[in-house]
Order: C-alpha cells, then sequence, then structure tokens
C-alpha cells in the first residue's frame, strides 16, 4: 500500500538521522540500548508531529534536542538510585564516565532553562552555535552570552566534584 | 544481563514499524483529547479541567470528564483556581489528566518586546514520595501550535519556578505595545505512584522572571510596563493515579 508523502519523508528523516541521534544519547546515558530506546522515542515524536516537524527551521535539531531532553531526563532518574554513585563502582572506569555525567546533569540544575537548553544543544547534542541560535530563535551572540554564563555556572558547579575525585587519585 | 527494551534494536527490521506505530499512538492521544488514555496501562485517567477565564474576575471550575470504563478504576477531579484575573486579563486553561496535562494560555495585553515570553511552571506532588517538575516558555520550538514541555519525575524533590528560570531583563526601560500572544504547553507526566497529585500550574507572560508572585506582576488590568512586565497566575488541579 502506498504511504502518505509525509511518511516517506519521515523515513529518509529516521534513516539519516538516527546514527547521530543515537550518539547524541550515548554521550549521555553510555549504554548502547537505552540510547538507542531515546533515540527511538524521539522519532516516534518527531513522528506524531511530523507535518508541523519538517517545517520547522531546523528540524535536526528539533530532533537531537528532544533527544537530549530524554537523555536528560533518563540520567536524572538514574541519579536517584544510590548504587550508581556507590564506591563499588568506582572500580569500573566506566563508573567514572557515568558519575560523570551524572555530575553534569546535576550541575544543569543550576542553570536556568534557556541557559540548559542552550549548554544541552551546543555540548551534548555538539550543533554549532548557529544552529542553536536558529533552533531556538536567537541571534548567534545571544547564545555566546548564554553559552559564557553557563559555562561560569557550571564550573563553579562541578570544581569540587572535580577536586574530590582528583582527592580520591 | 540484557537490559529491558521498549524499542527493537537498531539493527531489528521492526525497529522502524514500532517508532511509527508509537508516534501513531502519541498523535492519536492528542487528536482524541481528554480521557484518551484508552489502552493505557495507567488505570485510572482522571480528568480535571480548571478553566480560569477574564469573565468578571470569576473563576470557573469544571469537570469535563470523569474516568475511563476500565474496571477497578477511579478518579478524578478537581480544580482550584488562584490569582482571580480581571477582564480581559491573562487566563489560563488547564487540562489535567494522569497522561497528559494541558495548559492555554491567552493573555490579550502581552508586550511587544525583546524577551517577552510565556511561561508555565508545573509540578505534581501528593500523598506519595513521588514529585514532577519541569518549566517551559513558548520560546521553545512548537509544533502544532503546541509546545512540548518534558515532565519527568524528580524523585520527591520539587525546586520551584524560581529557581529554574531566569530573570529576562530585555525589553525593560521604555513604553511598550502589547498584543494578544496564547500558547499552548503540552506535557506528559511521568509514571507516578499511585496516589493523589495536586497539579500545580504557574504561569507568567510577558518580561521577566517567568514566575508567579515573585513581584514582577503587572497590575490588575494594566499592560505591562517598564518594572511591572509580567501577567501571571497560578491555577490548580488534582490528578488521582491508580
Amino acid at each position: 500500500m502506498r504511504r502518505p508523502r509525509g511518511e516517506h519523508g519521515f523515513r529518509a528523516f529516521y534513516e539519516r538521522l538516527q546514527p547521530r541521534a543515537i550518539a547524541v544519547a550515548r554521550r549521555m546515558v553510555g549504554s548502547p540500548a537505552v540510547a538507542e530506546d531515546l533515540a527511538a522515542e524521539a522519532f516516534a515524536r518527531a513522528y506524531s508531529r511530523w507535518p508541523k516537524v519538517q517545517q520547522h527551521p531546523n528540524p535536526d535539531a528539533w530532533l537531537l534536542r528532544v533527544v537530549g531532553n530524554l537523555a536528560v531526563d533518563h540520567v536524572r532518574k538514574e541519579t536517584r538510585r544510590p548504587e550508581v554513585r556507590g564506591d563499588a563502582g568506582r572500580a569500573d572506569p566506566s563508573a567514572d564516565d557515568a558519575a560523570f555525567r551524572i555530575d553534569l546533569t546535576d550541575a544543569l540544575r543550576h542553570l536556568s532553562g534557556r541557559q540548559q537548553e542552550v549548554v544541552v544543544m551546543r555540548y551534548i547534542i555538539d550543533l554549532t552555535e548557529e544552529d542553536v541560535a536558529s533552533s531556538l530563535g536567537m541571534s548567534t551572540g545571544s547564545v555566546k552570552t548564554h553559552l559564557h554564563r553557563a559555562t561560569a555556572k557550571l564550573r563553579a558547579a562541578l570544581g569540587p566534584a572535580e577536586d574530590t575525585e582528583a582527592g580520591r587519585g | 544481563m540484557a537490559e529491558q527494551r521498549r524499542f527493537p534494536a537498531v539493527d531489528d527490521p521492526s525497529r522502524y514499524d514500532r517508532i511509527v506505530e508509537r508516534g501513531r499512538q502519541l498523535r492519536r492521544r492528542r487528536q482524541l483529547g481528554l480521557g484518551a488514555g484508552a489502552g493505557s496501562s495507567v488505570a485510572a485517567v482522571a480528568v480535571a479541567v480548571a478553566l480560569l477565564t477574564g469573565g468578571g474576575g470569576q473563576d470557573r471550575a469544571e469537570i469535563v470528564a470523569d474516568g475511563d470504563d476500565e474496571r477497578g478504576t477511579t478518579t478524578t477531579t478537581t480544580t482550584t483556581t488562584t490569582s482571580l484575573p480581571p477582564p480581559d486579563e491573562l487566563s489560563v486553561r488547564v487540562d489535567a489528566t494522569a497522561e497528559r496535562i494541558t495548559v492555554e494560555v491567552v493573555d490579550p495585553h502581552a508586550p511587544v518586546v525583546d524577551g517577552a515570553r510565556q511561561c508555565v511552571t508545573v509540578s505534581m506532588a501528593g500523598d506519595t514520595a513521588d514529585t514532577a517538575e519541569a518549566t517551559g516558555c513558548d520560546d521553545l520550538p512548537e509544533v502544532d501550535g503546541v509546545v512540548p514541555v518534558e515532565l519527568p519525575s524528580t524523585g520527591g524533590v520539587l525546586i520551584g519556578c524560581s529557581a529554574t528560570l531566569e530573570r529576562s531583563e530585555e525589553g525593560a526601560g521604555a513604553e511598550v505595545p502589547t498584543e494578544l500572544r496564547a500558547t499552548t504547553f503540552e506535557l506528559e507526566p511521568p509514571d507516578l505512584a499511585a496516589g493523589t497529585y495536586t497539579v500545580e500550574v504557574q504561569v507568567a507572560s510577558g518580561v521577566g522572571d517567568g514566575c508567579h508572585g515573585t513581584g514582577d506582576e503587572a497590575g490588575p488590568g494594566q499592560p505591562p510596563t517598564p518594572g511591572a512586565m509580567e501577567h501571571s497566575t497560578r491555577v490548580t488541579a488534582t490528578v488521582e493515579i491508580d
């Protein structure tokens, strides 16, 4: 059966962007399976709104942003599980990566909503400043300003944790 | 140990179909409107509507639908509203169910300046240890005229609006023209433990910190002016989840 034209467009969008979507999720969650699930959920949300998403000034950025938000939410949920921070996990080098992701996600709480968006899109999703600006409907200069302020806050928030890590040797 | 997955793996040919199926499910939920939790594993689909309008400063609450037809389920209800708006002022409508919260914001006198925005902060808390909270503004990308806002579980910790949004100083310092500005926000509550939850929705429209009750609000019936650049209100509803 012939599929609607819009759905064909979605399939191409999905096939083109899926590797990057999964890569974005993996930067935050580590687990390949979870990353694939988060990417799939983001694509499902895009599908549910596809007529509008494809009219968005930057559909790729929109989708990757949803992936980033889902990943941040996932890590926040994981943060509430005490065993994630447990000393036993420190024996595994990957546990340090997980701890860093959690620290970073915690640190994001110190940022305003807009700063969070900009940081996630620029540093986690790895969009260019121009793409962040077009996706959020703001100037590149504003993006840079938000990044500057956010970086200062993140540095302050993450600083003590880094000292602690270094102290562990 | 294999992790439980919601979607097939990347190399599974059925993955795309599952994504499309999930997408259609999400679309159906939106299109069917309230009480559309058919087939949901959430037992109780509580539908409460708080309607806050500018009709002579009166607030009105009404129950649109009551639960679904699944056996053993309950409930619904409620609504309370606060911050009575004067006529022709900021109006907010909240449709809250166990599966979706829709917030419709209409400000007939929103300032037309850089930095103006409409924001909502939605929190869910009740008689369990679970909570959920999110903030969103209409400067997020919208689709189908709706601004989707993630509403994550926050594990018993509510951060509050002031801690999650920052003040916008842009646009202050001059007389500002106004216009009608309307935004619909849509949130999907996370899986929460069974219980009764109060859904609090704070709404702010204009230039300020995006939060209700923090001193930036314009006077009743007054357009936002420098130093009082925001209209805001708060609406609550109750949802019971089985």
